[in-house]
């Protein structure tokens, strides 16, 4: 048992999806995020819907609402623990995708179908029996899923509640959304004591769009975590080949059609490159449907989700990767190419490109722009190099131990300094 | 009696067009007539005209005690006949006094010394003509692109028959130390006067107004105190360019009020006060291209503009020549820095593109498509 000194804070966070069983970047975030805070000397109970496989090794305790009261003790880092709540929410464990996942849940007659608020409803009861049988200081939540449960474990004991926006309706829709999601995220904004968003990006639609006080929003840009093995991939290429890479869920959000479009603008007058389609979702169908008709099909590759060690794989081949969202709150995926020391073509319309100074930025409709970019790249050698070593130097401020020094700052706001 | 040689150097580049990677073999409209039209007005009205309108007064009033060297580029002197008439005819006046020595450059601001001393010697010998023909002053004195020299440098410029040369003091000879004026090693009848770099930056800084009195209260000796500066400004909105405009207003008069003080043009200078000799048999290579071009962008760019010397010349176009030539404009190269809070800003330079990435993408861009017009491959098409 930690002793506990003066500043450090025992975090009550609710989530959804936490490693090794995760969807996509939250959960990654939520990972680096947690680990930085308990390395910081702070304890933090994680919980989570569900945990399959019922693995739980980890530097939090992981605690699910259906078995909060049985913390696993075992291999688990000082200061971390992690709950899932059993409950049908169970799929976001699994399902690949965060986009897919929500149509899903939402879908009628779906699985859950319209099953999913009263299944959010009993994670908020869950979380209620958890915030009355562990001690905490501030309550940390993440996205809009949690919002119920944070209210009633705030509700239940009296702390603080922070809010943390990765991602809004809006992001994920490309329009207005899901009136229930959105109206989710307005309580959560209005009632937190405090909220953290991933970018000015997402604050500016904080403020602008939920008509929050800006004086109540911080931005904490997340970071990224080196993995041990990038760049030690044989990978087997022809020489001279060159691959570029969009990597993320296939949805209107991540705007695939712009690369297309674009990958067909290139093909035209360099035929030899080889595009790469990774991922999954809904419009993927339409892209491969597009793909045919531009005649691409020799060039462009579709390989299904990827996970883990095959998105490493999958960078290192990469000569350029290419993220055309529409509107990203922040945008992980490029930190983790220039990690991976693969050029980087973004939009602007995501939170990431606020702080990249050493990446080539496009308008996310302006497919001629992106091509003529995608182009540059592959002609010219040095600006490919350039990008990767100034990128290089410029991912070394993105560390979670900064992050976790701006969250330690809005827990101190809002627990009034104890 | 302390001397003050006090040098301004005016130039201005064309503006580039952004130019896309599809408009390869299509398109060779490389410069932006109306974007480089806006910015030679903003840099007269701003900057150019008063500052212009501020030597001339100082000329007048003070009778001859106030000198000043000038070097106008080439590529500015060709804008200012399309479009500026008025600030060329300043520089004639400024000319006409006898107060204002003209110094011969490199015609387009180029560091063509940096990579091939034949293609330097033409642009050298192409701004003295025009110089001559403009200002009816045949030049002494050279300046080369951002005071950069090294023996070569000196070697060339001297069997051009110049006799002065100004330097900046980060290529100082060996043995000047920091001397304000040295004979050259190996070299005697060349006299090079050194900038003082901390004061002259001060001209462009926050503090040039006060700089007059600063200096006053510094020296009293027999000192030559060189300033130089770059004024490549987009206006008087800029820091750098509003500055200089004060020390005008101010420090010249404060100085002159000193019985003792006066201003010298290079050549005066040099003929007065050669210095103590640099020691010779010990090489002054110089810092090399290194010393300008700290990133894979501007040494890719430069490798690729100067490599094409040859099949420009062969091609015997004098129109793409001269293309060549204004693409040979330091600014480009310096707008792709990509070091430091102000990138792709070198001394104020506002920036035309949004990033130094995209500032060498655009100028990549022409050079393939030139390069494919001058007879060379350009691997676009294939």
């Amino acid at each position: 048992m930690r002793v506990l000194g003066a500043g450090v804070m025992r975090i009550l966070m609710f989530g959804w999806e936490f490693p090794p069983a995760i969807s996509g970047g939250l959960g990654t975030a939520c990972f680096g995020m947690t680990r930085a805070l308990v390395q910081r000397g702070h304890g933090i109970t994680f919980v989570v819907p569900a945990l399959p496989g019922g693995d739980r090794t980890s530097h939090v305790s992981l605690v699910a609402a259906s078995d909060f009261a049985a913390p696993a003790e075992e291999g688990l880092p000082a200061g971390l623990s992690v709950s899932p709540v059993e409950s049908p929410l169970r799929p976001y464990m699994t399902q690949a995708d965060y986009g897919i996942l929500r149509e899903s849940l939402l879908a009628s007659p779906g699985p859950y179908g319209s099953d999913l608020f009263a299944e959010l409803e009993r994670y908020a009861a869950a979380a209620g029996r958890i915030a009355r049988s562990v001690p905490f200081d501030v309550i940390h939540a993440h996205d809009w899923l949690s919002v119920p449960a944070a209210l009633r474990a705030r509700r239940a004991a009296g702390r603080p509640f922070v809010f943390h926006v990765h991602a809004l309706e809006a992001d994920r829709s490309g329009g207005s959304g899901d009136a229930r999601i959105v109206a989710l995220e307005r309580q959560g904004l209005l009632e937190a004591d405090h909220v953290i968003a991933v970018s000015r990006f997402t604050s500016r639609m904080i403020v602008e769009r939920y008509g929050i006080d800006p004086g109540k929003v911080s931005v904490v840009y997340n970071a990224v975590l080196r993995g041990g093995a990038v760049g030690a991939y044989g990978v087997s290429k022809r020489p001279g080949e060159k691959i570029v890479l969009f990597l993320g869920r296939i949805t209107h959000q991540k705007g695939p059609g712009v690369f297309v479009e674009a990958a067909a603008k290139v093909l035209a007058v360099l035929p030899g490159v080889t595009f790469v389609m990774a991922g999954s979702g809904d419009l993927m169908p339409q892209m491969i449907e597009r793909v045919a008709e531009l005649g691409l099909g020799s060039r462009f590759l579709f390989t299904g989700f990827l996970r883990g060690e095959e998105v490493e794989r999958m960078f290192a081949a990469s000569d350029l990767y290419v993220m055309p969202s529409v509107s990203e709150p922040f945008g992980i995926a490029p930190l983790e190419a220039m990690l991976a020391d693969v050029p980087v073509i973004l939009s602007r319309q995501s939170g990431v490109a606020e702080v990249l100074r050493h990446v080539l930025k496009v308008d996310a409709s302006d497919v001629d722009d992106l091509a003529q970019k995608i182009c540059a790249v592959l002609a010219y050698e040095a600006l490919a190099r350039e990008l990767v070593e100034r990128g290089r130097e410029e991912l070394a401020a993105f560390t979670w131990e900064r992050a976790a020094g701006q969250i330690e700052d809005v827990y101190r706001k809002v627990t009034g300094g104890q | 009696m302390p001397f003050i040689v006090l040098h301004l150097d005016f130039h201005l580049p064309l503006r580039l067009r952004a130019y896309g990677f599809f408009d390869i073999g299509l398109s060779q409209d490389y410069f932006d007539g109306g974007a480089s039209r806006a910015a030679l007005e903003r840099f007269a009205e701003g900057f150019a005209l008063p500052a212009c309108e501020r030597l001339l007064t100082l000329t007048r009033r003070h009778r001859g005690r106030f000198r000043v060297s000038l070097s106008v580029s080439g590529m500015l002197l060709e804008q200012m006949e399309k479009g500026q008439k008025p600030l060329l005819e300043s520089f004639r006046r400024l000319a006409d006094t006898g107060c204002a020595e003209f110094v011969c450059g490199v015609s387009h601001h180029s560091l063509a010394s940096l990579f091939s001393e034949t293609e330097f010697r033409r642009q050298v010998a192409l701004h003295r003509r025009m110089i001559r023909a403009r200002f009816g002053q045949t030049p002494r004195t050279f300046r080369n692109t951002a005071g950069i020299c090294d023996e070569g440098v000196a070697r060339t410029v001297r069997s051009m028959s110049f006799q002065t040369i100004l330097v900046e003091d980060a290529f100082l000879p060996p043995g000047c130390k920091t001397e304000a004026s040295c004979r050259l090693p190996g070299n005697r009848a060349l006299t090079a006067l050194i900038r003082h770099g901390r004061f002259s930056g001060e001209l462009t800084g926050p503090g040039a107004e006060a700089l007059g009195e600063r200096l006053a209260g510094e020296y009293g000796g027999n000192e030559i105190i060189c300033l130089a500066a770059d004024c490549p400004w987009s206006g008087g909105d800029d820091p750098g360019a509003s500055s200089l405009l004060r020390f005008l207003a101010t420090a010249p008069g404060r100085l002159l009020k000193e019985r003792n003080w006066r201003f010298l043009t290079p050549s005066e200078a040099a003929a007065g006060h050669r210095g103590a000799e640099g020691r010779a048999g010990r090489s002054w290579t110089g810092p090399g291209p290194a010393s300008r071009l700290e990133n894979h962008l501007q040494r890719d760019a430069a490798n690729t503009l100067y490599a094409m010397e040859g099949q420009v010349l062969g091609a015997g176009s004098r129109r793409l020549l001269g293309t060549w030539r204004a693409l040979q404009a330091s600014d480009y190269l310096d707008f792709l820095s990509t070091k430091g809070p102000s990138e792709g800003a070198r001394g104020g330079v506002s920036r035309p593109f949004a990033s130094p990435y995209d500032a060498y993408i655009h100028y990549m861009n022409i050079l393939r498509d030139l390069s494919a017009r001058t007879g060379g491959t350009s691997g676009v098409r294939p």
